[in-house]
C-alpha cells in the first residue's frame, strides 16, 4: 500500500481484529500514521471488536484462584501445589540430566524466538490502541535537509506514546537512534531504536510532562544525555 | 498505597470481573487449567500496569478483555491453533454471584445483546468472526482451515463485523 492509497474497509477490519498478515499490518500502520480519516474509521470498528468478548458467558473460576491472585499481588510465593517427585537411580539421573540439558537448550532458543515475536505483537497492540484513539495527539518529526524522504510521527495518548518511523536510513554501524523528550537544554530519553529497518514502530516511555519537542539523535554508545547530532526534530503542537 | 488498600483494591477488581475474564479465557483456550493460569496473569498484569488504564477511554471490562485476548492469543500461537468452541446458540445459565444485582443484570443484558447480534449473522460470517476473535486466527489461516478462498473469508469477516456494529448501534448502549 503506498502513501496515497487508502486501505479498504476489509483491510481495516482485519487490522482491528489482528487477523491480517505481518507485512499487511506494517504497511497499514504506516498509512494510519499519516491518515486521520483511516484512524477514525478504525476507531469506529473497535467497539464492535470489543463487544465480541461479551458473547461468552461469565464462568466463575475455582475459588482457590482468588487466594493465589491476592497472594501473588502482594509478591508472595505462589502456592500452586506441585506434583510429587519420585526418586530414581544414578543412571536414571545421568540420563535425565543430559536430556534436561538438551531440552533446556532447545527451550531457551525457542523461548527467545517466542519472546521476540510476542514482544512485537504487544508493541503492535499498543500502537493500534494509540493510533485508533481520536483523542491522540500527533506530531511530525523529520529533517528535510538531512533525510529528505524520511519522517517519523509520534502519537501521544495520555501516558502512552508511540513512534512510527518511515524510510529512516539505517543507523551507521555501532550507532543507534535515541529519541528524547526535550525542552530547551533539558532532555529525557524517550526510547532507543536500532535503526535496522527503514519502517518500524516503537513504544516510547511515558512523555515528560514539560517537553516541548521530540528530538532524535545518533548515539554511540547510548548515553544518559544526548551527545550525538540531532538528526530529526518535531515540535509539540500547542493546545487548542 | 499500603498493602491493605492494595489488597482491597485488587479484591474488588477480581470479585467484580474474574468470572468475565475466566469465561473469555476458557472460551479461547478450551482448557480449565490454562484458563486459570491466564486469569491469574491478566489480573496481575493489569494490577502492575494499572497506571496505563484511563477510565475516560473505555471501561475496565474492555481493558480486561483486551489484555485477556492478547495474552490468550500469545498462548494459542505458542501451542498451536485450535478451532474455538463457542457454543453461542445455547449457553448454560451459570452466571457468577455478583455483589450487585444491578451489575449482574447489566452484564447479562450486554451478553444477550451481543449473542443475539452474533446469532442473527449468517452462519459463515459468524464462524469466521468466532475463529478470528476467539481462535486468534488470521484470515489466511481460516481460509486454509475451511478450504475457502481467502477473499471470501475476508469478506465474511468484514460483513460480520459491520452487521454486528449495526445491530449494536441500533440497540444503543443501554440495550
Amino acid at each position: 500500500m503506498d502513501d496515497l492509497e487508502h486501505p479498504s474497509l476489509e483491510d481495516l477490519t482485519l487490522y482491528a481484529l489482528e487477523a491480517d498478515e505481518p507485512a499487511e499490518r506494517e504497511a497499514l500502520t504506516l498509512h494510519l500514521a499519516e491518515c486521520r480519516s483511516c484512524r477514525l474509521a478504525l476507531a469506529g470498528l473497535l467497539p464492535a471488536v470489543d463487544a465480541l468478548a461479551e458473547a461468552v458467558p461469565a464462568t466463575p473460576p475455582p475459588p482457590e484462584l482468588r487466594d493465589r491472585v491476592l497472594a501473588a499481588s502482594l509478591g508472595e510465593a505462589q502456592t500452586r501445589p506441585r506434583p510429587p517427585r519420585r526418586l530414581f537411580g544414578f543412571v536414571g539421573w545421568a540420563v535425565a540430566l543430559v536430556a534436561v540439558a538438551a531440552l533446556v537448550a532447545v527451550q531457551v532458543h525457542m523461548r527467545q524466538r517466542l519472546d521476540a515475536s510476542q514482544a512485537v505483537l504487544r508493541r503492535q497492540r499498543t500502537v493500534v490502541q494509540v493510533l485508533a484513539d481520536p483523542q491522540s495527539v500527533s506530531m511530525l518529526v523529520q529533517n528535510r535537509q538531512l533525510m529528505a524522504h524520511a519522517w517519523a510521527r509520534v502519537f501521544l495518548r495520555g501516558s502512552q506514546a508511540v513512534m512510527i518511523m518511515h524510510r529512516v536510513p539505517a543507523a551507521p554501524p555501532g550507532q543507534t537512534y535515541d529519541i528524547w523528550w526535550m525542552r530547551g537544554n533539558t532532555a529525557y530519553r524517550a526510547g532507543q531504536w536500532s535503526g535496522r529497518k527503514a519502517n518500524d514502530m516503537l513504544v516510547l516511555s511515558s512523555p515528560w510532562h514539560g517537553f516541548t519537542a521530540v528530538g532524535v539523535t545518533l548515539e554511540s554508545p547510548a548515553d544518559s544525555l544526548p551527545s550525538g547530532p540531532i538528526v530529526m526534530m518535531g515540535e509539540r503542537p500547542t493546545a487548542g | 498505597m499500603t498493602d491493605v488498600t492494595r489488597v482491597a483494591s485488587i479484591q474488588e477488581l477480581y470479585d467484580r470481573h474474574a468470572a468475565f475474564v475466566y469465561g473469555l479465557a476458557l472460551s479461547m483456550l478450551g482448557d480449565a487449567s490454562a484458563a486459570e493460569e491466564l486469569t491469574q496473569d491478566v489480573f496481575l498484569q493489569c494490577w502492575q500496569r494499572w497506571d496505563q488504564y484511563d477510565p475516560a477511554r473505555g471501561s475496565v471490562r474492555t481493558f480486561l478483555a483486551t489484555v485477556t485476548r492478547s495474552r490468550a492469543i500469545d498462548r494459542i500461537r505458542r501451542r498451536g491453533r485450535r478451532v474455538p468452541e463457542v457454543a453461542w446458540e445455547e449457553f448454560a445459565d451459570t452466571g457468577p454471584d455478583p455483589d450487585s444485582l444491578e451489575d449482574a443484570v447489566d452484564d447479562r443484558l450486554t451478553m444477550q445483546r451481543v449473542r443475539a447480534a452474533l446469532g442473527a449473522l449468517p452462519a459463515p460470517q459468524r464462524q469466521a468472526l468466532i475463529m478470528c476473535y476467539f481462535g486468534g486466527m488470521s484470515a489466511r489461516e481460516i481460509a486454509q482451515r475451511l478450504g475457502d478462498p481467502l477473499g471470501t473469508v475476508k469478506t465474511r469477516i468484514r460483513l460480520g463485523l459491520m452487521r454486528l456494529r449495526e445491530v449494536l448501534d441500533s440497540r444503543g448502549e443501554g440495550g
